[in-house]
């Protein structure tokens, strides 16, 4: 009985130290940066903003490969099963992540995933074609007013981070609009221009790639986003909706705090670095910073707004 | 446009080009590894070179991608990348009766000839084109899917009956797992496995491969028949019937560049077009479905046009054109260089560079892919039963795990394909079926898209056959329906008229 | 109709069991939250089952189409080959990739050859499975970076 307890005590004794040794070089090795989603995406986009930058500061290879399925679900459903050595590290989006496990079983929840770092935001945005009558959002809202439901919105998917925004700011701004949903950003944009919709709910991203050809009439952020100094944020004209989707960086469950702190500290750095901040600023992203032992408190008050959100807008019963 | 065309026919540049093609042309062949995968793949080694030899190298393996998916469509009855499926209708009885290398060769030919159309467009009228993607709403992808449900009619041989519950069943099956407009999860059986749904390239691989290597494990005869003689490439012959079918050669190619531009189709639902619609204007002593050589004209010439196609909305309003246009545009966003409205102005040099080197890509193709080709035809010819069996089987394995690194697709597309052979066995063909996994997604949408909007702006019926587009197809699709039976009547009364 | 022409009860049976599939999408679509994602699959489901009724009802006055011929071939062959492939499919994400790879491929060698075995025939196929095998290994795993299946049972 001593025994196998001075056992145990010396295995938990030299694991622990044997995580920190761990810890201190980490990384040893390429990391294999998962995406559940397929290439293309924002998140890929962004992992590959990430990449030169990693190696650069830590000299190693941050490794992408995509596992999409079921809009992220099937990978996250597999990320507590991989090992957790800090060397497979998956990319986690908001909306998503709340949203999914809470409108059905997908084979994870919310909770039990260990996110790293949030890094990164794409605000949610209104934005009409540069033909548009809409000159303003008061143009906008007006139009919806003495037209109840005849305000078309085009968006991507549904639960999604646009689809939520429009929920949240019909009822912000007491009108009801009309919401279509198309697959993915690229869609919706397409419907916008080709005026099948008089506006879409986008993402700032969708303002920088579409150029002159559309204008963004406001942006859901605390401050406005540098690359649009001219549009103001919803806050400004008097509506309270700071929102979008999230994008972070999360491990397997089983890896040490150390490592997960590590990372995190990591990720940190290359947010902080000045050159990666204008390539993402540029690309219309906004940046954040979420560490690890900020997860918790950030996913509890997001959680709250989406859940809310979602079942305003019929999606969750 | 000159001095860039010297910039592209830099040693680096060609030296890119051939290697792209090269490569992707390899990738295409292998049932799983799709264009997009291919580019992908890429991505991390472009991030070092300036933009315009990124683009020329993802540009060339794309391509390339496009036309290798054809050598599997010939030789193994499994379109190698969804874009080749119209091409297992007519390439695999032409391999199978002993004309693969015939076939391999027409291919080659009708894809790059269909890649320079579509890369000629891109050249010349990419920002007017361009207006093509805007102009089809979701009413209007709507109808297309329903015309592209329309050739089931010619796909069914035998039962028509047989072949409308074939693409009924391939529709719902389109339907399982997450909607894509809805967060609803459908059909899954309860299953976590279904709930990212059927992979259409795991649905492809299992449909089409699985049956033959079922049929090909049951009997000693041999696979394709092999040719008696040492008979070359065949190119004359090849020539002859690509120059016979020129004008179907051309329609095709334009086919595929205006789909291509659609954001929303891609190179299935062209190749699957410009078949049909030479199916339809057959001339007599064709026999499409049996061999026939205008079919792979047909579906290679428009699967290729859409990469020159695709680039135009993906350059020129920042919309990609095709999956793998998305990820090109990501990778041109690392770089820095934002494509949209203002870089055909700004960015010219790179640009028009980028739309030379395409072009010499896929005139490279020619002599890269009459040899990988033949060499393709021939190993898979020479190979010996217990080899090509098993090597085939596990190209299906691995590849349709690379799909999605996942090993619930490979389990999908194994079952699918006991299910298709069941059903084949009974008269319901894999083509149908296919058709409506293809096409469903479209369907829905659209429809769901235009049903929403028009309840909005409470007109329903102007929404559905009020717009100059959606009529048009509606009227080409009743057209195409019914010409043959107007035809076949009027020339049995003028033919009793006669006696 | 000549009287060697069989009736096609497969073709029927193929049309109940559809007939089945399509009933259990409309029960399905019952339990949508948004009425938009049940639009569609209901409509066919509704169409694939009259469609289906449409040839039962012409196989029953006898008009449907002449059975297909069933080709004569080895069952076992066929029923082993499946199995195969299944039993490869499920085993992968526990046993690894090149273990399975390896030994479906020499099972499946086994149930595709029809010549008799010689020392020498045994030789040149296990070579040409060996290079296949790692030739299509070195190609996803490590020149398109595909995480393949390690292996469960194997780790730590």
């Amino acid at each position: 009985m001593n025994f196998i307890r001075r056992t145990m005590f010396t295995a938990a004794v030299t694991l622990a130290a044997s995580a920190a040794a761990v810890a201190a070089d980490y990384p040893g090795k390429a990391l294999d940066y998962i995406i559940p989603f397929g290439p293309g995406g924002e998140s890929d986009i962004t992992a590959r903003l990430q990449q030169p930058f990693f190696k650069e500061k830590f000299g190693q290879d941050l490794v992408v490969s995509y596992k999409p399925g079921g809009g992220g679900a099937v990978g996250w459903a597999e990320l507590n099963r991989l090992t957790g050595d800090g060397y497979t590290i998956m990319g986690v989006n908001l909306p998503h992540i709340v949203l999914q496990p809470a409108q059905k079983d997908v084979g994870y929840k919310t909770d039990e995933l260990a996110v790293a770092y949030w890094f990164h935001y794409t605000p949610d945005a209104i934005v009409v074609s540069a033909d548009s009558p809409f000159k303003t959002l008061a143009d906008l809202t007006k139009f919806a007013k003495d037209n109840p439901g005849k305000l078309v919105f085009s968006g991507s998917g549904k639960g999604s981070a646009n689809h939520l925004a429009q929920v949240r700011f019909d009822k912000l701004a007491g009108i009801k609009s009309t919401y279509v949903a198309f697959k993915g950003t690229g869609a919706s944009n397409t419907a916008l221009l080709g005026g099948q919709v008089n506006a879409a709910w986008g993402y700032t991203t969708s303002g920088t790639a579409l150029g002159d050809k559309a204008r963004v009439l406001a942006v859901a952020m605390e401050k406005r986003h540098p690359k649009f100094p001219d549009v103001p944020t919803f806050k400004e004209l008097g509506i309270d909706l700071v929102s979008g989707a999230y994008r972070g960086i999360a491990v397997p469950k089983s890896t040490p705090d150390e490592i997960r702190n590590k990372l995190s500290e990591m990720i940190g750095k290359i947010n902080a670095d000045a050159e990666f901040q204008k390539k993402m600023i540029d690309g219309g992203f906004a940046m954040v910073d979420v560490p690890a032992d900020k997860n918790a408190d950030f996913l509890k008050a997001k959680s709250q707004e989406f859940i809310e959100a979602a079942k305003e807008g019929g999606i969750l019963k | 446009m000159l001095q860039s065309l010297a910039a592209a026919l830099t040693p680096v540049n060609l030296v890119l080009a051939l290697l792209g093609v090269a490569a992707g042309t390899a990738i295409g062949a292998i049932p799983g590894l799709t264009a997009t995968m291919a580019v992908a793949v890429l991505v991390p080694l472009t991030f070092t070179m300036p933009p315009e030899n990124a683009l020329i190298l993802m540009g060339a393996i794309y391509t390339g991608a496009i036309y290798g998916g054809a050598y599997a469509a010939i030789l193994l009855n499994t379109p190698g990348t969804p874009s080749a499926i119209a091409t297992t209708l007519d390439g695999f009885p032409m391999a199978k009766r002993g004309d693969g290398d015939l076939a391999m060769t027409i291919a080659c030919l009708a894809s790059v000839a269909g890649g320079i159309v579509g890369a000629l467009a891109l050249l010349t009228l990419a920002p007017p084109l361009s207006k093509v993607a805007l102009s089809f709403g979701p009413a209007e992808y709507f109808w297309l899917a329903i015309f592209g449900l329309s050739l089931i009619a010619a796909l069914s041989e035998g039962s028509l009956l047989k072949g409308l519950a074939g693409g009924a069943f391939g529709l719902l099956v389109s339907c399982v797992g997450v909607a894509e407009i809805s967060a609803d999860v459908r059909l899954t059986f309860g299953s976590h496995t279904l709930i990212s749904g059927i992979n259409v390239v795991a649905a492809l691989i299992g449909l089409f491969c699985i049956p033959v290597l079922i049929d090909l494990v049951s009997t000693p005869e041999r696979h394709l028949k092999i040719e008696t003689e040492q008979r070359g490439f065949r190119l004359g012959e090849a020539f002859a019937h690509v120059w016979r079918e020129k004008l179907t050669l051309i329609r095709s190619s334009m086919i595929g560049t205006i789909v291509g531009i659609l954001p929303g189709a891609g190179g299935s639902v062209a190749g699957l077009v410009a078949y049909s619609e030479a199916r339809r204007t057959a001339k007599p002593g064709q026999s499409f479905g049996k061999g026939e050589p205008a079919g792979v004209i047909a579906s290679e010439s428009s699967n290729n046009a859409t990469v020159g196609g695709g680039f135009i909305p993906t350059l020129v309003l920042g919309i990609p054109g095709t999956p793998p246009d998305a990820v090109i545009l990501g990778a041109l966003l690392v770089q820095g260089l934002r494509t949209g409205p203002s870089l055909f102005t700004e960015k010219a040099t790179i640009v028009y560079t980028f739309i030379w080197g395409l072009m010499f890509a896929t005139i490279l193709m020619l002599p890269v892919g009459l040899l990988l080709g033949r060499y393709a035809y021939k190993s898979i010819v020479a190979m010996p039963k217990a080899i090509l069996v098993p090597a085939v089987a596990f190209m299906t394995i691995i590849g349709t795990y690379a799909i999605n690194n996942n090993v619930s697709d490979v389990v999908i597309m194994i079952v699918l394909g006991v299910i298709g052979w069941v059903l084949g066995r009974f008269g319901y063909l894999a083509s149908p079926i296919v058709l409506g996994l293809i096409l469903g997604p479209i369907a829905e949408q659209g429809f769901v898209q235009a049903w929403t909007i028009g309840v909005a702006r409470e007109d329903l019926f102007g929404m559905f056959f009020g717009r100059p587009i959606s009529l048009g197809i509606i009227l080409f699709t009743l057209f195409s329906l019914f010409s043959p039976i107007l035809i076949e009547k009027w020339k049995r009364r003028s033919a009793l008229n006669e006696r | 109709m000549s009287a060697d022409q069989k009736r096609d009860y497969g073709g029927a049976s193929m049309a109940v069991l559809l007939i089945g599939f399509g009933a259990f999408a409309i029960y399905d679509t019952t339990g949508y939250a948004d009425p938009d994602s049940a639009v569609f699959p209901r409509t066919v489901a509704m169409g694939l089952i009259a469609v289906s009724s449409v040839y039962l009802t012409v196989w029953l006055m006898g008009r449907a189409d002449a059975a297909t011929v069933w080709e004569r071939g080895s069952w076992p062959r066929r029923l082993a080959f499946v199995a195969v492939m299944l039993i490869a499919a499920f085993a992968m994400p526990w046993i690894g990739f090149v273990p399975v790879a390896l030994a479906s491929f020499g099972l499946l060698m086994m149930i595709a050859m029809f010549d008799a075995w010689t020392l020498r025939r045994a030789a040149i196929y296990i070579l040409a499975g060996l290079i296949i095998v790692f030739g299509f290994y070195g190609l996803f795993g490590w020149l398109l970076q595909v995480p393949l299946p390690r292996g469960w049972l194997f780790q730590g």
